[in-house]
Formats: C-alpha cells, structure tokens, sequence
C-alpha cells in the first residue's frame, strides 16, 4: 500500500489540484444559472412547431418541441420554427406600404415579423424576448429559398447580422438531407448561445472520457506489464577489426539516362454567402434578423 | 580440485573488481594454493557428495560447505580452454545492474529482487566457440538514381543507370557461438558483445568461485550459426557500400567463407534464476560489460489495481476539464 501510494503521489496532487479547480467553476457555473419565469399570458399559441411544408416526421415534431420547451426554460426567450413550402411575393409586396420595397430575400422577414407579432410571441412579455425560424422551401423567382432568422427582445441584443449569419449556415447545411437534425441544431445554438453565462458543450464529451479512461489503463497496463530487456547492440564491425575490410574492386558504371515528361493538371473553386440587420415590422416593432439563401 | 588459502585454510576465489585471488574469509590476496586432490564424486573440501554434476560441469559449488571446485578432468586435455574472459563484474555489481534495469517495474511481484531472492544468482563461465572466416564478397548489379524537377506545368523524371561492381575480403575475428546446450541461443547471442582485449590464456584460477562448463558439442556443431553470423555482417557491409541508388537490382552475388581458426573460451555470465507462480524466469548479466537480458514477472494484482488507478484517475480528470473548461 506504501507502494502504491508512493507511485501515484504526484497523480494524486494533481488531480486534487484539478479537482479543487473543477468543483470550483462547477459552484460557479450553477451560481450563475437563472430561473426564468414565463410572464407572457397574452400568447395566441403554446405551438411552437408550424411546420406547414411538412418537412418532419410527426415524431421529430414531437421532439422538436420537447426540446425547445427545455431550451425556453433555461434562456427565458420564446423559439419558434415555422416551415413554408409556398411563393409569398404577393403576401410581403402587400405590407411594402408600411415596411417599404421588399427583395426576395426579404419576403421571408415580413412574413416571420408578422408571424412572431401577430401571436404574440415573447416570454417575457407579448412581442417580448423569443426568436423565429422561418424557412420557405418554395423557391422564389430569383431561384433561391430563403430563411429568416427574427429575434427580439433580448435575443435581438444579443445577436449581430453575424452571428444571425453564421447560425443559419451551420444550423441550414445539411436541412435538404435532415430538416428535423437542422432545426434541432438551430435550437441548439440559439440556446447555446442565450444562456447565462455561456452554455458550452463538454471539452470531452459523452463517453469520450470512458473511451480515454480505458485505453490509458491499458495503455499502462501493457507498458508496464512484463518486457523483455535486452536488445542486439552488435553491429557488422564488431568482429571486424576497423579498416581491415580489404577492398578489391568498387566500381559504378554510368550506363545511360532516359528521361520522361508529364504536364500537372491544376483545378479552381469559389464560393458564397448572405446579410441581414434590425428594422421595423409591419405593426412598426423592432425586431432584428437576416437571412439565408439555398 | 579447490584453491585454498594459505594464510587460513578457506577456499580461495578470483574476486572481478580487485583481479586478483582473495580469501573471503581472512580477507588474504593471492594467498592462495591449488589443491589437485579430489574426485567427481566429493567435494576436495568436506568430502560431501557433489550434487549436479553433469556430463559438462566443470566447475561447480558445493551445496554442503559452499566451497567452489573444479573439476581437473574438465580442464585438461582437448576439454581444457583455450581462452577465458574473466569475470570483471562482481555479484553485487550485478545485482545493483539487475535493480537499475527493473527495479522501477511496478508490476513486479514483492520478492522479486528481494534479497533473499537475489542470494541465489550465481556467476557461470560459459563455453563458446570463437570461429575465424575469411569472407570474399563478390557482387555485381544494376542501379538507377532518380531525380524528379518540375518546369512550369511540366513534371520531368530523369533516371540514370549504372552498373555496379564490388569485391572484398572481410576477416571476422572470433565470432562466438556458445557451445552450452543449457543457455538459450537467442540469450547468449544478447549477451553480445564481450570486449576481447581482456581475454586471456586459460588459468584454473579464474574458475575459483565461479561455476563453469566443457563445451556441450565440438567445434563443427557450432560452425552454422557462426557461418550465418558472417554471412548477415558480410551482407551488411555489401550494402552499406551501394549507397545513393534509388532501385538497385543484383545480377550476381557470392559470398564465400573460408574458416580460418576456432578457439575454446569460457565467457562471464552472471544468472539469476527467480520462481513466481510455477514458472522460472531467467535473468542474465553479461559478467564483463554488465549488459541484461531478461523478462520481469508480472503480478496480475497488482497490474490491474494499478490500471484501475490510472483509468479512474483519468475520469475524473475529464469530469474536472469540462467543468473548467465551461467557465473559460
């Protein structure tokens, strides 16, 4: 037991010391924890899954929801997913008298401002903090489908036009193979990054830390199980006295040289993105957004 | 027959560190006087039957009194060497090697090592052939050298071809081969290399208090592995002089070896035999340089207790991370 003790010594400190340190951001991280209480009574809907393009299984629905009802308890903002599978050219061009001309890309923000006002979404109040997802599967004449992230409230203070930008390329890069798997990472981030104090996921996750606790065990346990010591250490002058090998003939003859040619073939690529930023509803609210292209 | 002491009647052995006969008992040096009489049968010193006396012992401990003898029949004639390397390490200095190469071995059982375990190494001369070759190496092959350039857009590959020649003699001096069919080959070829320039004529002297052996088999049984010990060394300088090429293709290849002398010797092995669990472990010191061959035992206990400890501690090293890592 003195062995022992004695061998893992330094181990033991350090993970004490990693300990000490762990279980104190631990008290920390929970101190900063808020518990949100939802003061909005005016909401026309509890729904907040409206997938009218039927883009999800009624199962991932049910999952989509669950999960967002968790997330809105832990940030205390309202998050909504609406799909669309229809033109709303005619729909956003109706209400350009009280938001002015409207392009493509901007069909889907009238829609999602008017969405999110007219139910009254906010969880702190009617229009207050929440944000919507609106993603219209129906391509517009300009050849592209459009999304829209509006935030309001504390969600509109927090993001910029580039977090809005980057949360709708990672959450919308794979939503034509995985609608559901794209809307659920979107409620992800949105939650991610609304939580006090930063939620960040585990620098090793999941069952990584047992995976790593395994092969360090039996890393260990074949290092140190029995070995064999003792290698080969002569070498082909060990019984050759040095300078004593007698040269006779050495010769290296150039014969002739061929020479070959080929030509490198090269390639290019390029790429693109999209923009958004705060502005005034139909109603004349503020809200914040922008949005994405496909 | 035995070295006694004059001074004290002990018997009197070659000690490695001071080269010379010592008494261990009266602490005398070169003191000491050949006593012939003596059969195979009984000690020369108490008269006790000698236990372990084999076809090729020739020197061995008494296991009564704890004297060291040595066979006269085992040392004269065709059976007396013609060389010996004598012990310059001694058993604590082996013992001390022993603890440095595995006494960090944590899975090691408690007595491993131990004192009382470590009592029981005892030094052994054991018999080699050295075998002198003359080897002619004879070789011709084709090689190309490759360079590769690139000119714009264009990758251009010049190869040039040579022809190769080469012809050399290699004399291999004492090339050993243990001549002990007790000692594992593969063992006694780690135990390689001794340094020559120690060796010496035979004298029974360095034998007292040590144990030792005849060769096992004649100078033709150990002839083959000796050849392919200077076959491999000859290949291996053959290469080592066709350098630079990128493909090297033999045409032809011979290496002939042309045995020139064998010599009898008898080379320092200190050996330390420890039992766990029903099974031997050996362990070998080279009892000249020092060198150490051998595989520690593993207590399975132990092992895993330790695993255990380092795949445990290893969780909540994880667990502290994210938990740190969540406020940074």
């Amino acid at each position: 037991m003195k062995k022992y003790l004695n061998y893992f010594k330094i181990w033991f400190i350090i993970i004490g010391i990693l300990l000490v340190a762990g279980i104190g951001c631990k008290i920390y991280t929970n101190s900063l924890k808020v518990d949100f209480v939802r003061k909005n009574t005016e909401a026309a809907t509890e729904e907040r899954v409206f997938d009218y393009a039927d883009k999800m299984t009624a199962e991932e629905e049910e999952l989509l929801r669950k999960q967002i009802a968790k997330a809105e308890n832990n940030i205390g903002c309202d998050i909504i997913v609406v799909t669309l599978n229809e033109t709303l050219e005619n729909y956003a061009k109706s209400y350009e008298d009280s938001v002015g001309s409207v392009e493509p890309y901007q069909y889907t923000m009238v829609y999602a401002d008017n969405f999110y006002d007219e139910n009254k979404f906010g969880y702190d109040q009617p229009y207050g903090d929440g944000v919507l997802l609106v993603d219209n599967w129906f391509r517009e004449k300009d050849g592209k489908i459009h999304s829209w992230m509006c935030t309001t409230g504390r969600v509109m203070d927090r993001y910029s036009s580039a977090m809005i930008d980057d949360t709708l390329s990672t959450a919308l890069e794979q939503v034509d193979e995985n609608p559901y798997g794209a809307y659920s990472m979107f409620v992800s981030l949105v939650e991610s990054e609304m939580t006090p104090g930063g939620l960040k996921a585990p620098l090793i996750p999941g069952a990584y830390d047992l995976l790593m606790a395994a092969v360090a065990s039996l890393i260990f346990y074949l290092f140190n199980h029995g070995r064999k010591k003792g290698a080969k250490t002569v070498s082909k002058e060990t019984y050759v006295g040095t300078g004593n090998v007698r040269m006779i003939d050495r010769r290296d003859v150039f014969i002739n040289k061929t020479v070959t040619k080929r030509v490198i073939q090269t390639q290019s690529s390029s790429g693109g993105g999209g923009g958004g930023g705060a502005h005034r509803s139909s109603s004349g609210r503020s809200h914040g957004g922008g949005g994405h292209s496909r | 027959m035995i070295f006694k002491c004059k001074n004290c009647g002990g018997n009197s052995v070659y000690h490695p560190e001071k080269k010379r006969m010592w008494c261990p008992h009266c602490e005398s040096e070169d003191s000491e006087e050949l006593i012939e009489s003596g059969s195979m049968e009984n000690c020369s010193n108490c008269g006790a039957p000698l236990e372990g006396v084999n076809e090729h012992t020739s020197a061995l401990k008494c296991g009564h009194c704890g004297s060291y003898l040595i066979l006269k029949e085992r040392v004269e004639g065709e059976k007396r060497a013609d060389l010996i390397l004598p012990f310059a390490i001694t058993k604590e200095q082996a013992v001390a090697k022993l603890k440095e190469e595995f006494g960090r071995r944590i899975f090691t059982p408690d007595t491993f090592l131990s004192h009382a375990s470590l009592q029981l190494m005892e030094g052994s001369y054991v018999p080699f052939w050295l075998y002198n070759y003359l080897s002619r190496v004879d070789y011709e092959g084709r090689a190309t050298r490759v360079s590769v350039s690139r000119r714009g857009n264009t990758e251009i590959t010049e190869t040039s071809h040579y022809h190769v020649v080469r012809k050399m003699e290699i004399p291999f001096q004492r090339i050993p081969v243990d001549a002990s069919t007790r000692m594992a080959d593969d063992v006694m070829d780690l135990m390689e290399p001794y340094e020559y320039e120690a060796l010496l004529n035979f004298e029974e002297k360095y034998m007292s208090g040590f144990e030792g052996e005849v060769y096992n088999f004649s100078s033709q049984g150990g002839e083959e592995r000796a050849r392919q010990k200077a076959s491999r060394d000859s290949e291996q300088f053959l290469s080592s002089t066709i350098g630079g090429y990128t493909t090297n293709t033999t045409i032809h290849k011979n290496i002939n070896l042309e045995k020139e002398k064998s010599s009898f010797a008898l080379l320092p092995v200190w050996v330390y035999k420890y039992d766990f669990q029903g099974k031997e472990y050996l362990y070998h010191v080279n009892g000249q340089t020092g060198k150490v061959i051998g595989k520690t035992p593993t207590d399975n206990k132990k092992g895993l207790l330790y695993s255990a400890t380092v795949g445990g501690l290893i969780l909540i090293a994880c667990q502290c991370i994210n938990w740190i890592t969540g406020v940074f």
